[in-house]
């Protein structure tokens, strides 16, 4: 008995400090780094000060979240319970959680109004997307016509969001003050080689993954996967202006932290597109990774980092030079997911799920550090001002 | 050990609160924290008994099915079937299947199945779309002319599905992964235009089967069964510019009416250093690995000619063992190495080889900002005592229009080795904006021939993509001037050469499937 008890104190004890903290009252929220893991259903928290885990906020049960992030205003922990059909919210400085709101079926990426005011939620499986007023914490809309809807862009006044059909080659606009779908937007000429070989095409489809808008928010940049092509939509008038062409099977456009480009990764020919946004070319195109799942820049764009999921490596490129300069290996069967910037631009969070842990990697010298044993799969990294995306 | 376990408990009790306390949790926080955590435990407990009701009742269901007399409540359950008593024994068991679904909600069969569908939508040029056309069939936001057109869009159901089929599916899936296969067939027509010999057309035919698989981490191991039929123009002409390399490598339809696969690469290759480095062991094919060209390397894609896929005075051996390896610095420099046996006959393996070097510049950026390879080689064939030198450079314009070139030369005299040889051409991607994947390409090319007679070339092609798998391409070549040189029967035998037109002219169509 006494032993026992003599384990379970220590026990507590150590998992005090990462177990205690439910909120993070005190804590400068754009220096931390959420982690949301998939399989041990939470969100872990990073001080990226010092790299070591603070906290840890519990999303629900056999829910496998997809993704989190923080509100605009910094004041709450938006996440998905994908597996639960609904949503949670977590008020970071009281702990306290609001939820869970029932959405429509596996809702997995989402975004935040400029305002913190609205959330819209894709729920893949469903087509539809969930409108959650953050003020009310209801769902005040469910808005119908997506084919398998990815991920979720909202406009920098608020007053559209983009949302990317991956079922589909097309772009959906929603009025976010009548949550109406109000166009559709046809993006890629994938329907004229489906026309020749319809068999493959109707066995599937690589659509949109995402809207990427330029800082201005005067574009948008929208990569049809099954068509090689990247459409330049202008958002005065939802038009498709130009459409660039690509490589094979364009995952999704990141633009560099001027505008001035945009890089593509292309899982098809695994090669990276450069696009110029002042003439819609591309202007360099250089070696990627097996199964891109992102791309980060850091030293004020000067590096870009793509991240070669099925290479567990991430392909480092000097954007002044156009080529790549240095291939980090992070590993034998690691799967590597996603990854933030943070907000001043000098690191990299990225996400391992096969490891269990957050490689950092420094943007000047691009050392790599490990942040181990952050929770079980993770999948997404968010920060507050950073350079988030999810996959 | 009492004093220890409070000093202990202590610690951990005043740590925790203190880590609490100091992020300025308050007393009225943690009560709210235990109330949300009571009402998770009740939410729990409701979950569990639920699935007990459930897991009791399957236990039931399972116990008639397995012959075991049912309970009460079971034997109620069934006294409705009984009215419609099933006549044999699987009728029996999918009934009871269908009750087990009813109790446990049909959470078990009821899988959500997505199918792709083709639709009609019309659209206009800034792309608005409508999944109807308007009354005056322009588009109400933009004023311009909609377009019906046939998309594909992905549609979600909730469908029964046999766990079986699952199953099956799931086997299917799982062997494919063991093994890859694909196939690789090239058929190849070709006439003369201006000869003056009757039976002037060609035709010729490969297919190659492909087979994959990966026995270790960073290793591929690779077969290449290869069939040839048929003969090209050389088979009367005599090139030296080989005016159908898909025919070069010989028929292996024998002189008794059977076709037979020849091994053409069985190799395996290793990636180390951080994909750095690269070896590649067993029967192998050294063009594969030397002498690379964007633009002028595949005779199933590219031009036709022998000229234009590798450098005639490369004279790479036939395929037989050998090993290569490449290492790529990542800072645009590659270094290859080859060594091969000049015969394949799997005896004196290492002696006298055929042995190859060769220097790689990549850059993405470098003439007019766009992407540039630049490779030197040097070989040296033990077999004949010969050896050359050459380079082969690909470089693009723009992002569709690439130039490309080669040239090499020999340092000795070694009999039906040309002299030098250089080749120049220019390759187009989507050449129209509806043809994306069509490509057009021209090239010319010269050789000194080892009994120093100039042969010039010039091939110019179009790529018609038609689908993902199969591609047809219309092919011209001329010939200056067509001199047969040493050309031999099948037996060995010099044939009588026969003085042909100044210039001699193909036209060519290819189709080529890859699956």
């Amino acid at each position: 008995m006494t032993r026992l008890i003599l384990i379970l104190a220590l026990l507590l004890g150590l998992s005090a400090p990462v177990m205690a903290e439910t909120s993070l009252a005190g804590h400068d929220i754009g220096s931390l780094v959420f982690i949301t893991n998939k399989d041990s259903n939470d969100v872990t928290v990073i001080d990226s000060k010092d790299n070591n885990l603070i906290a840890r906020f519990e999303i629900g049960p056999w829910c496998a979240p997809h993704m989190s992030m923080v509100s605009c205003d910094g004041r709450l922990l938006l996440a998905p319970r994908t597996k639960k059909n609904d949503f949670v919210a977590i008020d970071l400085k009281t702990g306290e959680k609001f939820g869970p709101i029932p959405v429509g079926f596996s809702p997995e990426h989402f975004d935040c109004s400029p305002d913190s005011k609205l959330c819209y939620i894709a729920n893949f499986e469903e087509g539809t997307v969930s409108a959650i007023d953050l003020t009310q914490m209801v769902e005040v809309a469910r808005i119908p016509g997506f084919a398998e809807p990815h991920g979720v862009t909202f406009t920098p006044n608020g007053s559209k969001a983009y949302i990317a059909n991956f079922g589909a080659h097309e772009v959906g606009v929603v009025d976010t003050k009548t949550h109406q779908l109000i166009k559709r937007i046809a993006v890629g000429s994938a329907y004229k080689v489906a026309a020749l070989n319809p068999d493959r095409y109707l066995a599937e489809i690589k659509g949109i993954a995402n809207v990427t808008p330029t800082p201005d928010g005067r574009y948008v940049y929208a990569a049809d996967g099954d068509s090689g092509e990247v459409a330049v939509i202008d958002t005065a008038t939802d038009s498709v202006i130009a459409s660039v062409r690509v490589g094979a099977e364009p995952w999704r456009a990141y633009s560099s932290p001027d505008g001035s480009l945009m890089l593509v990764p292309n899982n098809g020919d695994t090669t990276v597109s450069v696009i110029s946004t002042r003439d819609n070319k591309v202007v360099a195109t250089l070696k990627g990774g097996e199964g891109m799942t992102g791309i980060n820049f850091t030293s004020n764009g000067r590096k870009a980092y793509a991240i070669s999921s099925g290479e567990g490596a991430v392909y480092v490129y000097d954007m002044e030079k156009m080529r790549q300069v240095k291939r980090l290996k992070l590993g034998t069967n690691v799967v590597l997911e996603t990854a933030s910037t943070t907000a001043d631009g000098n690191r990299l969070y990225l996400a391992c799920s096969t490891t269990n842990s957050v490689y950092v990697i420094d943007g000047e010298s691009d050392q790599v550090s490990v942040v181990p044993n952050v929770g079980h799969s993770p999948w997404a990294v968010a920060i507050l001002g950073g350079y988030n995306y999810c996959h | 050990m009492q004093i220890l376990l409070f000093i202990t408990g202590l610690f951990v009790f005043n740590f925790y609160n203190i880590t609490v306390f100091a992020e300025g949790a308050s007393l009225e926080d943690l009560m709210r924290q235990l109330g949300t955590l009571k009402l998770e435990q009740d939410n729990l407990k409701a979950h569990m008994s639920k699935n007990e009701e459930k897991m009791s009742a399957m236990e039931v269901e399972l116990q008639r099915l397995g012959g075991v007399a049912p309970t009460q409540e079971t034997a109620r359950a069934e006294e409705g079937v009984q009215a419609t008593l099933p006549t044999t024994k699987k009728e029996r068991i999918e009934k009871r299947v269908e009750s087990l679904e009813e109790m446990t909600g049909k959470m078990f069969l009821l899988e959500p199945v997505e199918e792709i569908k083709k639709v009609s939508e019309w659209v206009c040029p800034e792309g608005h779309i409508y999944d109807h056309p308007s009354l005056d069939g322009r588009c109400h936001l933009c004023g311009k002319p909609q377009e019906e057109r046939v998309a594909y869009r992905k549609f979600k159901y909730a469908r029964k599905e046999s766990i079986s089929d699952r199953i099956a599916a799931m086997m299917e899936e799982g062997f494919k992964k063991k093994v890859a296969v694909g196939l690789s067939a090239t058929g190849v027509f070709q006439q003369l235009v201006n000869s003056r010999k009757k039976d002037t057309s060609f035709a010729e035919g490969s297919l190659d089967l492909l087979f994959f698989h990966r026995p270790m981490i960073n290793s591929t191991l690779f077969v290449d069964l290869e069939a040839i039929g048929g003969r090209g123009p050389d088979f009367i002409v005599g090139s030296a510019s080989g005016l159908n390399d898909d025919a070069s490598r010989g028929s292996t339809h024998d002189t008794d009416g059977v076709d037979r696969l020849s091994v053409r690469e069985a190799w395996l290759q290793s990636i180390f250093m951080k994909d750095r480095l690269r070896l590649v062991g067993g029967k192998i094919d050294l063009t594969n690995y030397f002498d690379m060209n964007a633009v002028a390397n595949d005779e199933t894609t590219q031009f036709l000619t022998s000229a234009f896929v590798n450098n005639p005075v490369l004279s790479p051996p036939v395929n037989g063992p050998g090993l290569a390896g490449y290492f790529d610095t990542k800072k645009g420099y590659g270094f290859g190495l080859g060594i091969q046996n000049p015969r394949n006959s799997g005896t004196a393996v290492f002696d006298r080889p055929y042995t190859i070097g060769e220097v790689d510049y990549h850059t993405p950026k470098f003439l007019f900002g766009q992407a540039g390879n630049y490779r030197l080689w040097g070989r040296y064939n033990g077999d004949t005592k010969s050896r050359a030198v050459g380079l082969s450079l690909d470089q693009q314009f723009t992002q569709r229009l690439t130039g490309f070139a080669r040239y090499g030369i020999t340092g000795n005299t070694a009999v039906d080795e040309p002299k030098w040889a250089w080749s120049l051409g220019l390759g187009l991607s989507s050449p129209f904006s509806s043809r994306r994947y069509d490509r057009i390409a021209t090239a010319f090319s010269q050789i000194k021939t080892f009994n120093r007679t100039k042969e010039d070339l010039v091939e110019a092609y179009y790529n018609l993509f038609l689908t993902d798998h199969m591609n047809l391409s219309l092919n011209s070549q001329v010939l200056f001037p067509a001199r047969p040189e040493l050309r031999m029967s099948e037996d060995g035998i010099p044939l009588p050469r026969e003085r042909e037109n100044d210039f001699l002219t193909t036209f060519g169509l290819r189709l080529q499937m890859d699956f």
